[in-house]
């Protein structure tokens, strides 16, 4: 007797998981702009982690005698100002894209939980003293701030992803706030305090996994943003120095020769598009999924 | 309503005083010293300590940030390093081409925004609407510098229709108006997007409402249930979106400038973070910061003329 209840429960619990994957599924269909963002994502992704094997020439490798040759079967993209391939560099140029937006954005929403929550829980001074932050900070836009930190403290990876996380912190930690003040009113957080647990079980418990939601929406747009920040960094020549490819910086360096060689700087910003495309669809995907309530409101 | 615009219009000194204060310690706490930083190779300590005396960097920090403080209300925010005009002037100088350029951008973009926003609305779920949805989730993603590149191939270099670069090089007003099409509309594209997105989702909500049906009951036209009752019912959230991406104008313009070689607020930035000049860099930011504040201090105020339900003069 005990053995078959313990056996159709069972049952029930795997039919519930199989249900769920086949509304998700079924999501995802409906929803397609998921499914080609994570495409888009995965194939730069593949793109980073492969670059050595898949890139046809050496990225840094120059032939001087062969600079700014048109593209053909040896150069598919043609080679740029010191004969390196372009193609080759194109696909090298993904690591710093990738790597410097996730990045940014992971450290920007770990910093930005922990502000965001602190300020939406325990309220008071606390959040007076950590809103009116968010609002200075808020009050200059990312790109900008990027362009003055950089400034500060010199080209390169690390610095890059300090300029653009620090730029992006206040716009998490505010939403953040906002979901934390929501989900503190649930009633398991009054559950879970009539239980005598601390405050900050509950935060990590209970308040963060359930306002998590907007957040990973957020984010993913974000780094849209993030990837636009930095091609923009590069552009101007405040992002990773040379020889490192970056999409931003062949942009630049097509633009001397735009109107005799119009494929380096096309090529270059395109795969900008692309990538930025992959994150807004997974993004928008997301949002229509996870929460629809965030409606319309585009990056910062 | 009154008290709320009251203490909207205290919080601006309190904003900007907290931004003066945060772009002064990562200009001068964090990173050494400006003059270091400046002067470079030739940093030779008699070199370095005369232009600290002659910038007024040889004093506490405290009394510089006072001295910061004083400047901002009076106008005077010390003189560039490399030029040793006054920063001011330097601003003052370069600000008509950007307002120029941001004006043009916005208007376009919000004009062309809220039609195609209103088209699609009107067509929800169908050809147009989701052409105009596609057009937007395209624009947000284009950066504004590569579509400038874009532009200036297609437009200057392969049809020539206008030209490829530089407002001084153009005596007249028409010419300068030429000059700006192509950079205002390579900066207003992505301001489009937003916009059109907004107004999209704004209008198919009011449209749904029931006193849109009352007044088509009452027998309006079709255009005026639009222009008058849904558009301005829609426009809280529609001029929202305006004042909060208003920043992507301003970091739009940096890019613009530079793809164009126009000169204005955003070019100089980029020139004073490349050449170190920290007075310069230090009052751009702050202007830059004070547009934003004050944009989001009338919308606060159209906020109240949009709704009938928030009376201002109570």
């Amino acid at each position: 007797m005990k053995h078959s209840a313990s056996s159709h429960s069972r049952l029930t619990l795997t039919e519930g998981v199989h249900s769920k994957q086949r509304n998700k599924l079924l999501l995802i269909r409906r929803n397609p702009r998921i499914l080609i963002g994570l495409f888009v994502i995965l194939g730069f992704l593949s793109c980073a982690v492969f670059a050595p094997w898949i890139s046809p020439y050496d990225p840094f490798k120059m032939d001087l005698l062969n600079k700014y040759s048109q593209p053909s079967k040896e150069h598919l993209i043609g080679t740029d100002y010191i004969g390196r391939d372009i193609l080759s560099r194109l696909i090298w140029g993904t690591r710093v894209s990738l790597y410097t937006s996730v990045l940014a954005i992971s450290c920007a929403a770990a910093f930005g939980i922990l502000l965001g929550v602190t300020a939406g829980f325990f309220g008071g001074k606390l959040d007076i003293i950590i809103s009116r932050f968010i609002d200075i900070m808020l009050a200059l836009p990312a790109f900008i701030m990027a362009i003055v930190l950089m400034g500060i403290l010199g080209r390169g990876l690390l610095n890059m992803i300090i300029a653009i996380g620090l730029g992006m912190l206040p716009r998490l930690a505010r939403v953040v706030r906002g979901s934390t003040l929501r989900a503190k009113e649930n009633e398991f957080v009054e559950a879970a305090r009539s239980f005598g647990y601390g405050d900050w079980r509950i935060i990590f418990r209970h308040i963060i996994p359930h306002s998590l939601n907007p957040v990973v929406v957020y984010a993913t747009l974000l780094l849209g943003s993030a990837v636009m920040i930095e091609a923009g960094l590069s552009f101007l020549g405040l992002g990773v120095p040379p020889p490192t490819p970056t999409w931003g910086q062949m942009v630049s360096e097509g633009m001397d020769v735009m109107r005799d060689l119009p494929w380096i700087s096309t090529t270059a910003g395109l795969f900008i598009v692309i990538l930025v495309l992959g994150f807004n669809l997974l993004g928008d995907g997301l949002r229509d999924h996870l929460d629809p309530r965030l409606g319309g409101r585009v990056q910062g | 309503m009154f008290k709320f615009l009251l203490s909207r219009l205290v919080q601006v000194p309190i904003t900007l005083l907290g931004l003066v204060t945060i772009i002064f310690i990562i200009l001068r706490i964090m990173p050494g010293d400006p003059v270091n930083a400046y002067l470079r190779d030739m940093a030779t300590p008699e070199a370095v300590a005369e232009m600290r005396v002659h910038f007024g960097l040889d004093k506490p920090l405290y009394a510089q940030f006072a001295q910061t403080l004083v400047g901002l209300f009076s106008g005077d925010l010390g003189r560039s390093f490399v030029s040793g005009r006054p920063v001011t002037e330097e601003l003052l100088a370069v600000l008509p081409h950007t307002l120029a350029l941001a004006a043009a951008a916005l208007l376009m973009s919000s004009v062309l925004g809220i039609i195609a926003g209103i088209v699609a609305a009107l067509r929800i779920n169908r050809l147009t609407d989701y052409l105009v949805m596609t057009f937007s989730t395209l624009g947000v993603s284009i950066p504004v510098f590569w579509l400038g590149l874009i532009l200036i191939l297609g437009f200057a270099y392969k049809l020539d229709l206008f030209p490829v670069a530089g407002v001084t090089a153009q005596p007249s007003l028409i010419g300068q108006l030429h000059a700006l099409v192509l950079p205002a509309t390579s900066l207003g594209l992505l301001f489009m997007a937003v916009v059109a997105r907004m107004t999209r989702a704004s209008m198919a909500e009011v449209l749904e409402l029931d006193f849109i049906r009352a007044v088509r009951a009452k027998g309006a036209s079709e255009g005026l249930i639009i222009i008058k009752h849904a558009l301005r019912n829609a426009m809280i959230p529609i001029v929202t979106v305006i004042a909060i991406n208003s920043g992507l104008l301003i970091a739009g313009a940096v890019l613009t400038e530079t793809v164009f070689a126009r000169p204005g607020v955003g070019k100089l930035l980029v020139e004073a973070v490349m050449s170190a000049d920290f007075p310069l860099v230090q009052s751009i930011v702050l202007f830059i910061g004070l547009v934003y504040i004050l944009a989001n201090l009338i919308v606060d105020i159209l906020y109240a003329y949009l709704d009938p339900r928030i009376k201002i003069w109570r």
